[in-house]
């Protein structure tokens, strides 16, 4: 027995209560000595980005407006992100499981490619959860470039939850 | 490990994608094909190259590998070197009235923001309205729809947004809450329904009456404008039904969930205390805004509706309730360019019989009658707005189907609101509106959400179809069967 750690990595778009349920299973699974739930949230700049560039490109409002209004995103995703890290946590207590936060702005994978390489996981966990299938196809899945990159740098065991 | 709660801090990258950059391509080689191609029989040389220049125009506006006012750049710059048209007569249609009137219909739209008008308007209403849940989604859809009147709609969307997520946050939603996903669709619902409302709630109305007074005029007839009031009327029975049909949609697809409304009571009576009482400026802005509105309605057919507009502007600056940087901050001026470049397109494109040319050669030998035609027109336009900008589907498709008219014995003044009006129904896809770019940006709502949209869409061009027939003779608006 040893200390085990999980990598939860999430955004915005890509959050699942059955993740949550997913990652205390794979958890009490692990059956580590100490075991770690590591919360990655990713604010994703580049959906932000599309957001902006649609209300100045398409509705032609100014920089003030524009800035004033992907800040309150920003903040809306902010207190998101603090609201599924407590579901997270209180899930993980029951447990026994120590919960830890990192919440950045990126590009998902990136992120977790950045993350994975700071520590060492034993399980990545990731979900497709509210990724409509043919957007998959036009543009590529995330969470299988995830896995894929994962495994090419041999960065732990991905699981991509496929239930919402 | 550290905790980090605070995201970190960075810039936000905007990289092309793959698809992106095809299309940029894509654009100048059909662009390029099509000029070097054979002139077929029956267009001229000058129409060749003004639809070469407008299927550029068309891969760029609906792709968007850059911004829609570069495309209108590159479009006008193209026409003279193409000789599609002269020069001097493509950069003298940037003095449009119409280009003038949306610089207008912007710089309201800046100082109700910057003065706190509007915010003030919306929650002192939606005090009003939260007794319910029912009460609360169907007031913010109703003070989306009636700020529309007098301001652009995408900014509308801009000032709510901020106050719907306050409400919200109030309440302490999460995004899978019905009430929560209610609000911010009545919110872009609202808007999307009251962009239909008067030539101040959209500029793309304004566009749409610039390129039929261009046709008209290329046509030889005379200058036909058709006025505020005139519009309104028009679109009035359709900007109604949609609303109408939206709060019955949401009401039945996201079913209230019985919460409790006090803690957002308390927090917009807080707001509301702390706003005080409405600022000289404030003030002021009512009365240079309203004497606008009945100027423009009164002496906009007259003067103008660009040199109405730009006399209460002015007067806005005057008074120091605006000031130079306030409308650079608020406004981004790409829209002089999109809708100067536009207006000299859709010109090019009558002045060298291209349309003319282009609906000959398509239409098919049994034409349409004018009420399948309008119907059919109209449903184009309205699917096109999901997934483009709704200010390049007039630039698209107005121009175009201008001369399809005369073929189907439509008066043509009727395409002049059914483009608008149809290009303005965009209730399902984030790519449609900016109002519903940002909905979907809090990440409350996915697409499965938006597709009862599909249902006020169908409802609001019945209506429009309806009351084209049967309305709009009784107001002496255009007829179906009767050409100009």
């Amino acid at each position: 027995m040893s200390d085990k750690r999980i990598l939860l990595a999430i955004s915005t778009s890509r959050y699942s209560k059955h993740l949550v349920d997913l990652s205390i299973t794979e958890a009490t699974r692990l059956e580590g000595d100490r075991i770690d739930i590591d919360v990655l949230y990713v604010q994703e700049e580049e959906d932000l980005a599309r957001v902006g560039a649609r209300v100045g490109d398409a509705g032609f409002l100014g920089l003030t407006t524009t800035k004033d209004l992907l800040d309150t995103l920003a903040a809306e995703h902010h207190r998101m992100a603090m609201r599924r890290v407590d579901e997270i946590r209180s899930a993980a207590e029951e447990h026994g499981f120590g919960v830890h936060l990192n919440e950045v702005k990126g590009r998902f994978v990136e992120q977790i490619q950045a993350q994975a390489k700071r520590n060492s996981y034993d399980t990545i966990l990731i979900t497709r959860a509210d990724r409509p299938f043919i957007s998959r196809i036009l543009f590529g899945s995330e969470a299988d470039r995830v896995a894929r990159m994962a495994r090419k740098e041999g960065l732990g065991h991905v699981i991509i939850d496929e239930e919402s | 490990m550290v905790e980090n709660t605070r995201p970190a801090s960075g810039r936000i990258r905007r990289t092309m994608r793959r698809s992106q950059l095809l299309a940029l391509l894509a654009g100048p080689l059909l662009c390029l094909a099509i000029v070097l191609a054979p002139t077929p029989i029956g267009l001229t040389l000058a129409g060749q190259r003004a639809l070469a220049v407008l299927a550029l125009c068309v891969v760029w506006w609906t792709t968007t590998p850059v911004g829609l006012p570069v495309t209108s750049i590159v479009g006008l710059a193209l026409l003279p070197v193409l000789g599609a048209m002269p020069a001097q007569e493509a950069f003298a249609l940037f003095g449009s009235q119409a280009v003038f009137f949306v610089i207008g219909v912007f710089l309201v739209a800046a100082v109700m923001m910057e003065t706190g008008l509007s915010a003030r308007i919306s929650r002192m209403g939606l005090r009003h309205f939260a007794a319910d849940e029912n009460r609360l989604c169907n007031g913010v859809l109703l003070i989306s729809w009636s700020l529309c009147l007098i301001v652009v709609s995408h900014a509308v969307a801009a000032l709510m947004l901020p106050i719907v997520l306050q409400i919200i946050r109030s309440l302490d939603l999460g995004p899978r809450s019905r009430t929560a996903q209610r609000l911010l669709l009545s919110m872009a619902w609202g808007t999307v329904c009251g962009s239909n409302l008067t030539l101040l709630s959209s500029a793309r109305a304004t566009l749409a009456l610039e390129i039929y007074g261009g046709y008209r005029t290329q046509q030889g007839l005379s200058a036909d404008t058709i006025g505020f009031v005139e519009y309104t009327i028009g679109t009035l029975p359709v900007a109604i039904a949609s609303l109408i049909v939206a709060a019955v949609v949401l009401r039945l697809v996201f079913p209230p969930e019985d919460l409790d409304l006090s803690p957002a009571v308390r927090k917009l009576d807080e707001d509301v205390k702390a706003m005080g009482k409405p600022s000289r400026a404030e003030w002021t802005t009512i009365a240079v805004v309203g004497m606008m509105v009945v100027c423009v309605m009164v002496y906009g057919q007259e003067y103008g509706l660009g040199t109405v507009a730009l006399i209460f502007s002015g007067l806005l600056f005057v008074l120091q309730v605006l000031k130079w940087e306030d409308a650079e901050r608020y406004v981004n001026w790409g829209v002089v360019l999109m809708y100067g470049g536009a207006i000299a397109i859709g010109s090019a494109l009558h002045s060298s019989g291209a349309t003319t040319w282009l609906v000959a050669t398509v239409m098919p030998d049994q034409p349409l009658g004018p009420l399948s035609a309008l119907a059919l027109i109209s449903a184009a336009s309205a699917g096109l707005t999901e997934l483009v900008s709704n200010s390049a589907v007039i630039a698209v498709v107005l121009p175009v189907v201008l001369p399809v008219a005369e073929q189907v014995n439509l008066d043509p003044r009727a395409l002049a609101w059914a483009a608008p009006v149809s290009a303005g129904m965009a209730f399902v896809l984030p790519t449609s509106t900016p109002a519903l770019a940002m909905v979907f940006g809090t990440g409350y709502l996915r697409i499965r959400h938006t597709l009862p949209g599909i249902v006020i869409t169908f409802c609001s061009l019945t209506v429009f179809i309806a009351s084209v027939r049967w309305l709009w003779p009784l107001f002496d608006l255009p007829a179906l069967g009767v050409s100009p």
